[in-house]
Formats: structure tokens, sequence, C-alpha cells
């Protein structure tokens, strides 16, 4: 076992529709560790997104402990969090989420500008990830002249700008046709190989069957979380 | 920092109309601000210049008590007059005052040849002069024994000259006022207006000789001159004694400083100027809210746009500053352009309206900007702290 990034015991949140609660995560606990690369799976409604809401510190859980590299979420100010989210995380949405009035370049800067890295700095970092992704032909062009496949490249580029801690990807290949998603989910094989750790949420099995670990969430509690043998693809 | 202004200038840029317009209710009301402080300061200036001519140093001496407040009584009417000896005692008594210069004041028909006008008449002693600054041009002034002998002697402004003789020589010649003839002795200097009063429209003619014009031994108002201004409280306080001496002890007389005027008159100044440029202030408040509305508009429209920021790491106070940057930059740019508008048009009424005094004073064009931006900061915190506070969950989810 490696280093702990993310440690979850007995979890639980709920949501209130009026006076009436629901439940969307109960007794939950999971632990990742550096350079895994695990698929949480789960139907629409099963409460995924919400455990990667908290997992990236964008909510907070009603009860239970969650521990971000060694630092308990729990006690964390939202300006501690803030600072979690943009140094420590990087997020690959299924709708890009990119601003469309910035440029890609732009865009991908965004999060080194919030962590303070000068002008200049932020870039060539910039530069460097969407090489690495392979849209170093488009960093002018605005999010609307991208193809999908592009757009989360860019995604994909922004999350990685930072050197996060690990990267959560909600159904990035939802959006995507087939070849597509396949280019998209290679690129987050190769970042896993050079060290990263992902965390995917996805409903989609062939997603799932390409990583090293699958967590099964139901009706908001984790049912099998299994690790296979290999790790990569 | 400047990352920061950036993004908002880019913001602002992106809806250049809706951006425009907002900014036009700030413009507006700064440009009001500073047009109407402008003509309120440059009133107060010209009313001060033109009584600081006359002289600082000048007590003004008039028959009956009106420094009290509220209806005097009815026989108060009958207040007892001023007259030429009531000068001479005080020529002769005073120690403080400089020059005593006593005025009839009436009209009369001037009639030259075939031409002939209604013109103030003014009865005065050689003191005039230097009492009130005014000199003779051409010829000479009246003299004291001029005065004396009740000579039918007349000295002339410039429009009366100008108007009755044209490119003549007036100096001799003779003109009938009010059916009396008179010899024109002297030619004022051109002085031109002044606080609506034409100078140079006047004839001056010596005292006793215009007391006998008017069938009159009234003195309208006496002129007093003070050693300087210093001593015009003293000269002030010795007028009133010498004066109750010669009217039974009784103070049937008012005496007036030319400070106390100017001050009065720029208190009641200064207050209108403060007025008008409050009631303009009115429409920056308006224009503030327009700014606060869209500043919400746009909050609502970028709901999604601030969750994406706050995902990446913008912590609460980068989203506040953005769009505080964002109202302050419409706000202050607007103050900017409202000042420069304001100004140009202060500065272009003179050309079309020369007789229209405006001054546009420092203090109002700093107000103007410091509120302007002080309106973005105001009508903007509000839609900025509701960005700020955005849960970042509901706000990425928002379509």
């Amino acid at each position: 076992m490696g280093e702990t990034i993310i440690e979850i015991k007995n979890l639980f949140k709920s949501y209130y529709i009026g006076h009436v609660e629901i439940p969307a995560l109960k007794k939950i606990n999971i632990a990742v560790t550096k350079n895994q690369y695990l698929v949480i799976k789960g139907q629409s409604g099963s409460g995924k997104s919400t455990l990667m809401h908290i997992i990236g510190c964008l909510d907070r859980s009603d009860s239970g402990s969650y521990y971000f590299d060694g630092h308990l979420v729990e006690e964390l100010s939202d300006l501690e969090l803030a600072e979690i989210r943009g140094g420590k995380i990087g997020f690959v949405f299924q709708s890009f989420n990119l601003i469309p009035r910035l440029s890609i370049l732009k865009n991908v800067e965004l999060p080194l500008f919030y962590l303070g890295i000068p002008g200049g700095e932020r870039s060539a970092l910039s530069r460097d990830a969407l090489t690495r992704v392979g849209l170093e032909h488009r960093l002018t062009h605005s999010p609307a002249e991208l193809s999908g496949g592009e757009k989360q490249r860019a995604a994909i580029a922004r999350a990685i700008v930072t050197n996060p801690s690990i990267i959560l990807a909600d159904e990035p290949t939802g959006n995507l046709d087939s070849k597509t998603g396949e280019d998209i989910l290679k690129i987050f094989d190769g970042i896993h190989r050079d060290g990263g750790t992902i965390l995917i949420v996805t409903h989609n099995e062939k997603v799932a069957e390409r990583v090293g670990r699958i967590v099964t969430i139901l009706d908001g509690e984790i049912v099998s979380d299994i690790e296979m043998a290999r790790t990569t693809p | 920092m400047i990352d920061i202004i950036l993004m908002a200038l880019e913001s602002i840029m992106l809806n250049k109309v809706r951006s425009f317009l907002t900014m036009l209710g700030v413009v507006i009301g700064v440009a009001s601000v500073i047009l109407l402080v402008s003509l309120g300061e440059g009133t107060r200036e010209y009313v001060s210049h033109e009584l600081m001519g006359v002289g600082t140093n000048l007590l003004v001496i008039t028959p009956g008590k009106t420094e009290t407040t509220g209806h005097a009584p009815p026989q108060s009417s009958t207040s007892r007059k001023l007259t030429y000896n009531d000068t001479m005692y005080l020529k002769r008594n005073a120690f403080t005052l400089k020059d005593v210069a006593p005025i009839v004041i009436g009209t009369s028909k001037i009639k030259y040849r075939n031409r002939s006008r209604d013109i103030l008449t003014l009865g005065v002693t050689n003191s005039f002069q230097n009492v009130r600054n005014l000199h003779v041009e051409i010829g000479s002034f009246i003299t004291d024994e001029d005065v004396e002998f009740h000579r039918k002697v007349v000295v002339i402004g410039r429009t009366v000259k100008k108007e009755l003789f044209e490119d003549e020589n007036p100096l001799g010649k003779m003109v009938w006022l009010a059916g009396v003839k008179y010899r024109i002795v002297g030619i004022m200097e051109k002085k031109g207006v002044s606080l609506g009063f034409d100078i140079d429209d006047l004839v001056f003619i010596p005292l006793l000789s215009a007391q006998d014009l008017f069938d009159t031994d009234k003195i309208t108002e006496i002129l007093v001159e003070a050693i300087n201004a210093e001593t015009v409280d003293m000269a002030k306080e010795e007028t009133i004694q010498l004066l109750k001496k010669r009217h039974d002890n009784k103070e049937d007389f008012s005496v007036v400083t030319q400070a106390s005027l100017l001050s009065t008159l720029n208190t009641i100044l200064k207050v209108l100027t403060y007025v008008i440029g409050a009631i303009a202030g009115i429409s920056l408040i308006v224009g503030g809210i327009g700014i606060m509305n869209i500043m919400l508009v746009s909050v609502q429209e970028r709901t999604k746009e601030i969750g994406i920021r706050k995902a990446i790491g913008a912590q609460n106070s980068d989203i506040l500053k953005q769009f505080l940057f964002e109202s302050t930059i419409i706000s202050s740019f607007g103050g900017v352009t409202g000042i420069l508008i304001g100004a140009g048009i202060a500065y272009a009424i003179p050309l079309f309206f020369p007789v229209v005094p405006v001054k546009v004073s420092l203090w109002s064009v700093i107000l103007a900007f410091s509120f302007s931006a002080a309106v973005g900061i105001f009508f903007g915190a509000f839609p900025a702290q509701k960005a700020a506070k955005l849960n970042p969950v509901e706000a990425l989810m928002y379509e």
C-alpha cells in the first residue's frame, strides 16, 4: 500500500426536500492511496456524484470523518477547502465546464491564477499541460471553436496543470462518442502511468473495465469494492 | 491584483452595450453634479469678486434700524434721516475713519441737443472716488468747492458719453439735467457691469446740487472707509457712537460692513451650491441602483462560471473582488467620463453665454469622483457578496 490520499470513515449525507429527508450517502468507508486508478460505479441517483462532491471538497458531509492528505476536512474552513481544491485536486466534468469567454490557454491558467502563480510561469506550465494532452496548436481558440473531445482534453489539461494529488473525473466520457471517449481514457491511462492518482465516477461499464479498482455504489451505500490484479491496461 | 482588474475589464468589454448603458447613469449623475456645482461656485466667486472690488474696508450707513429681525414697529417708518451735517460731523470727529462719502441717489432726465435719456444720478462729494475706487479718465471729478457752492457741474459715465455725444468731445459742453443746465467737467473711466449695475451708465453731480435737484435734505446712504481691514470693527463702533450723539442717543440708522455683507452672501451662495449639488447627487444614487441591478443580473448569468471558478480553487474573496472590481470600474469610468463632460459643458457655457459665471472647482471634481467610486463599491457589494457566497455544488449544477 502506498501513501493514503483519501480516507473516509462512516460518512453520511442527506438532502432535504422541504422537510423530507432524502439520504444520499449512508455509512461510506473508502480509502484511496497514491497512484491508484479507480472507478466509482453506480446508476444515476445512486449517490456517486454526491460522494465525488464531498471527496472534491465542494460539499461537506453530515457526519463521519474525511481525511484528505492527512487533514480532517470537517475541521477546515471554506478558505482552506478552496486551497485544497485549487492546489491538490484536479476536476474533470462531464460537461467540460470551460469558461466560454476565455481562451483555452486562459482556461488552463485559471487554477494557477488562483494559486497566485505569476503570469509568465502560469503560461509556461499551461502550455506544457496542453502539450501533454495534444492541444498545443489550440492555445488561443475559444472553447466554442473546439470539438467535444478537444474540450475535454483542455479540461484535463486544466486538471493536471497544478500537478494535483488526485484527479476527480465525473463521467468524463459521458458527452463523447465512443472513439473520442476512448482517446480521453487513454490520456487518463497515460497520467496514471506517469504516477498520477485518478478517481473516475461513471455508470459506464466499459470505463470501469480498464482500471485497477471498481467501487460500486447503490442507493448511497458501497456494495462492492474490487481490486484487480493488473493496475494498468 | 492587476489580473483581477484585467478580468473585470474583460467582463465589462464582453457586454459593451449593457456596460455602457449602466455607466451612462453614473455619467449623467456626475456630469450634473460637476456642472451645477460649477455654476454655483462661479456665481459665488463672481459676487465675492465684485464686492471685493468695492473694498472690504467699507461701511455703509443707511437711515433706519434694519439689522433687527421680524417686522419693524409701524412708527419706525418715520425714521430719522441722515444729513450732510451728519457726514461732516463724522469726518471731523472720527479717528478710525479714512474717508466719508455721502451719496444722494435719484433719477433724472439728461438732455443734450435733441438726445435725452433717463439716468441714475448720484450726488457725491470728492471722497466718493477714493472710497468706491472709481476714477475720472478725462477732466476732473466733483471737488469739495463744487459741493460747497452748489455748482451745476456733472461728471458722466462712459455709456452716457457714447449715447449722447458719440465721437464728440463732451468736456465743457452743457447738458440739461431735470431741466437744469449743467456743465460737463469729467468723464469716468470704463468700468462695465458690476452686480447687474452698469457703472458706466451714471452721472455724478455735487451732493448739495443733487439735494437741490431732488428737493430734499436727506442723504440716501453714507459710505465710510476704515483705515484698514483690521480696524473695520473699531470704525463701525466709533461711527455708531458718533452718530448716536447727533441723533439724541438713538441708534436710528444701520451700519453694515462690506465684510459682513460679503460673508452673508457667501454663506447663502455656498448653501445654495451644496443644495443643488446634493440634488444632482440623487441622480448618482439612481445610477448606483442601475449598477446594482445589472450586477445582480450578471451574477445570475455567471452562476455556473462562479461554480467552475470555485471548483478549481477560487476563494470567496476572489469571486467577491472580481465582481466588486467590475462595478467599481464601471462607476469610476462613468465618474471620469461624467467629470469630463460636466467640466466640458461648464467651460463651454461662457463661450456662448459670457455673462454666466462658471468655476469648475477641484473639490467638486474630487468629491464627484470619490462619490462615484463609492457608489460602485456600495451598490456592487451586495451582488458581489451574493456571488461569493454561492454554494459551489449548486452553482456548478446551475444551467
